[in-house]
This record gives structure tokens, sequence and C-alpha cells, in this order.
């Protein structure tokens, strides 16, 4: 043993005899009490699964940078560190002041096809081009308008579909984070707004072109200078039988800035209150959607919940 | 009947509660308010683990982590804890006021220092275990103990001095 792991165990306070309840008489005393104080539970504590996808994004994150290191391909965007810090007691969060109550529902989602796998390149779908016919938008009275005053932000959100905060940031790295799901469950976008967020990547050797599809202005009084704008751009990989993967939300003009690689990402790295995500995805994905073809990833413009998604992003308002 | 759900949580409970308990424990050192956050940490688990995504010890570790924090948020309530273990941990080399040269070290640590060597040394987790608690990477895990480990080093011999020093005056 080493003099400081010696040091260190010799002033536990518990030193080596401390006595510990009986496993069963603890669990039957739990048990005997388990509605008597449910008070005592903290509803924010994220579930197994919801901290394995974080601890996902964290690693992945970090696999991607040390990949870089050694490929030397590094397309680090530098937004900030790596979150390592201890998870905090995450058991205050926002709560929406209006969440949309209408009945209707977004149209057929998107056509974009999810690979079964992670292996790169992803298999090309099989799925039929998306219909280009317009889809009706929803009056604007049947939006809602989401706000978080704790995170300090606020945006629309379309009829049908819900938007929750969900933990994010550590002590140190304080942020907050929202998840949309549209009528059917599915997660159609996140923000990440707060200190860290670190981005890095590198792929190689193959080099896709990307290609902005859509763009519009976010006009907002914080951005001085960043050009933030949404922006869906689209990662050509058929070449390699891949699709093409897409992001749609804010970007700045580094993030946004059209290049060949073989990676994306999608944030702004200057908002007030540090990195700001707001879109379908902020980065590629293992399973992340692809469109067969140009004309499919041209079609989804079209769609009842692009538009919504745009729309939503773009109302995005920040108090801080 | 029990079913499977009940049979795994009765599992996970006689395997993981003491090092909960123990867990608890160190932190809040009374042994009362400690079965009672180690109680909260498995009605915790009961509700919010799903059996798709498995057991994981550290999950329950963090969770601890969270209800203790919850228990002793208040700055005033942190320093008193400190005071208290403190002065329980008092051993045969201590100073005048009670603590001992490791303690004071520990004491004078950045808490995220003082976090990953009491986890590393004191509940004996592992270097998956606490980059799981810590919500990082093992590698970064790794990189967090070694920086703490030598932020200890550093305020060692100092403390040390301090205590010769008391001890000859």
């Amino acid at each position: 043993m080493d003099d400081i792991r010696k040091l260190i165990a010799g002033a536990d306070p518990l030193g080596q005899d401390s006595a510990t309840p009986d496993p069963e008489d603890a669990l039957r005393s739990m048990l005997s009490r388990l509605e008597a104080s449910p008070d005592r539970v903290y509803p924010n504590i994220p579930t197994l699964a919801e901290r394995r996808k974080r601890r996902g994004r964290i690693t992945g994150f970090a696999a991607m940078a040390a990949a870089a290191a050694t490929a030397g391909v590094l397309l680090s965007l530098n937004l900030g560190p790596i979150v390592a810090a201890p998870e905090p007691a995450n058991t205050s969060a926002a709560t929406p002041s209006a969440t949309p109550r209408a009945s209707a529902t977004a149209s057929t989602p998107p056509e974009p096809t999810v690979p079964a796998s992670s292996s790169q390149p992803a298999p090309a779908p099989s799925t039929a081009a998306p219909s280009p016919a317009a889809e009706p938008t929803p009056p604007a009275a049947a939006w809602g308008r989401f706000s978080s005053p704790a995170a300090g932000l606020s945006f629309d959100v379309p009829a049908g579909w819900t938007a929750l905060d969900v933990p994010a940031g550590a002590p140190g790295y304080p942020a907050a984070g929202v998840q949309v799901r549209d009528g059917t469950g599915k997660t159609v976008a996140d923000l990440y707004y707060g200190v860290g967020g670190g981005r890095g990547g590198s792929c190689g050797p193959e080099a896709y072109t990307a290609t902005e599809l859509d763009s519009a202005p976010y006009a907002a009084a914080w951005d001085s200078g960043a050009g933030v704008r949404f922006s869906y751009r689209v990662l050509d990989r058929t070449s390699v039988g891949g699709g093409l993967t897409y992001q749609a939300g804010l970007v700045d003009r580094d993030t946004g800035r059209l290049s060949t690689s073989c990676l994306m990402y999608s944030g702004v790295t200057a908002a007030p209150g540090g990195t700001l995500t707001f879109g379908d995805r902020a980065y590629n994905t293992p399973d992340e959607p692809v469109f067969r073809t140009m004309a499919d990833a041209i079609a989804y413009m079209a769609t009842a919940e692009y538009r919504n998604l745009k729309q939503m992003v773009l109302s995005l308002s920040l108090s801080q | 009947m029990l079913s499977e759900r009940e049979l795994a949580f009765i599992a996970l409970y006689k395997d993981s509660y003491p090092r909960i308990y123990q867990f608890v424990l160190r932190r809040v050192d009374e042994a009362e308010l400690a079965e009672e956050l180690a109680a909260d940490v498995f009605r915790v688990a009961w509700q919010k683990w799903d059996e798709q995504a498995g057991l994981e010890i550290p999950w329950l570790f963090s969770v601890a982590r969270n209800l203790i924090g919850n228990a002793y948020r208040g700055r005033d309530r942190q320093k008193a804890l400190q005071s208290k273990l403190m002065a329980t941990a008092a051993g045969p080399f201590t100073n005048q006021d009670g603590s001992t040269p490791v303690e004071d070290a520990l004491a004078a640590l950045r808490e995220k220092d003082r976090d990953i060597l009491q986890l590393a040394y004191w509940d004996g987790l592992s270097m998956a275990e606490i980059s799981q608690v810590l919500q990082c990477t093992p590698a970064s895990a790794k990189v967090r103990l070694h920086r703490a480990r030598a932020a200890f080093r550093r305020l060692m011999p100092a403390l040390a001095g301090t205590f010769e020093q008391k001890v000859s005056a």
C-alpha cells in the first residue's frame, strides 16, 4: 500500500470495526416505511438509463478527442471542457410555464431511417423518399410557450409536442437541459445551455461534403457578431453507401462552417450563459437518422416536423 | 410470490447496503441519519431503477451523494460536519485542535480532490466505479486522482511542519 493511500485510509472515520445494520433488518424497515415518506424521494434524479445515455455522450466526446490526438485530424471546436466533475444533487429543475395541450399531432415525421448498428458507414436506407408534398402547418394559436425561469430561456412548442427539463451539467459546469418530444414520444430536439459541452472529434481518411440546405437568421440581442443562425445541413456519405446524415439547429459562424469532413457539429459557443445547442442533434451519433438521397433530404424540409422544428428553434429567447 | 424485479432488488440491497450505509456514515457521522439516508438511497433505487438498464452500484453511490448533499446543503452545516469528522477521527498524532495532519490536509484540499481521494481510499471504489460516480471517463478519473494525490502530497509536509512546531512549543 502506498503512503498516501495508507495515510488517507488511516483517517477513515469509520475505522476497521464499524458496525453496520443488518441489511435484512434495514430492508424490512425500509419497506415498512416505503409509503410513509415519499417526500424524501427526489423526483429529478435521473434513471439508470438516462444516466447511461449521458455517460455515453461524455465517453463519446472523450473517445473522439482521443482518436483525434492519434489520427492527427482534429476537428476540435473547443467549446469548453468536457464535463468531468462530480454529479451534483440535481434536485432542482425548471418547470414549464406552459405546456402545449392541443390534441393535434404532427403529421408524418421524418422519413430518414435509423441505422441498426453503430458501424460506419451507415447502411443505405431502404425506405422510399419522403413525400415532397407540403403538409399543413398548425395554426399559431395551437402552439404553447415553454419557459424555464431557472435556465433563463423560453421557446414556442408546437401542438402535440412536449418540452421537459432534463438533468444537465455538473458541479462547476452548471447547465440546463431541455428535451422536446413529439406526440409519439420520439425526441425531436435537445437543448443544452450552460458551461461545458466539449466538442472534439476525428475521422478519416474519408471526407464527405457538407451542404447547407436551409438557413435562417436568428435575431438575438446577445449575438455580438457570432453569426448565429438556424441551419439545416447534410453530410453526404452516399459515396460509401452511408446515405446523408443531417443536423437542423442553431449554429454560429464556426460550427456552421461548411467543410469537407466526416463530422458535423451544431451549436453556439458564445451564448451569454456559455454553450448553447438547440436542434435535432448537436453532433454525430451512431444512431442518427440518414436520408437515402439528397432528394429525400430536400423533401424533408416540406414536412411538418421540419417546419415545426425550425420555427421552435428560432423562437428561442434567452433572458440571461 | 415475489416478482423478478423484487428479487433482483432484494439481491441488490443485500449486496450493496453495507457499502452504501458506510459511505453515508463516513460523510454524516451520525448513525441514525446514515440509516435514514441509506434507506432513502434504496427508495430512490426502487422508484428509478429500470430493469433494462441493469444494476450499477456506482449509481447508488451517486444517489447517496445527492441525498447527502441535500442533507448538508448549507455551508455552515458542512463546516460543522467537517469539524465533527475531524474531531471524531482524532488519533495519537493530533494537533492542539484535535485534528491530525492528514485530516488537516484533507480539509485543506479542494472539494473535488478530497472527494476522489475519499472515494478511492475510504470507500474502496475501483477506478471504473469512481468514473461512474463522478460521471467522467475512467481515464479522466485516473488523471483526477493523480492530481488529487499530488495536491495532498504538497499539503502534507507543510502541515507536518506545523505539527512539529506545535509539539516542540
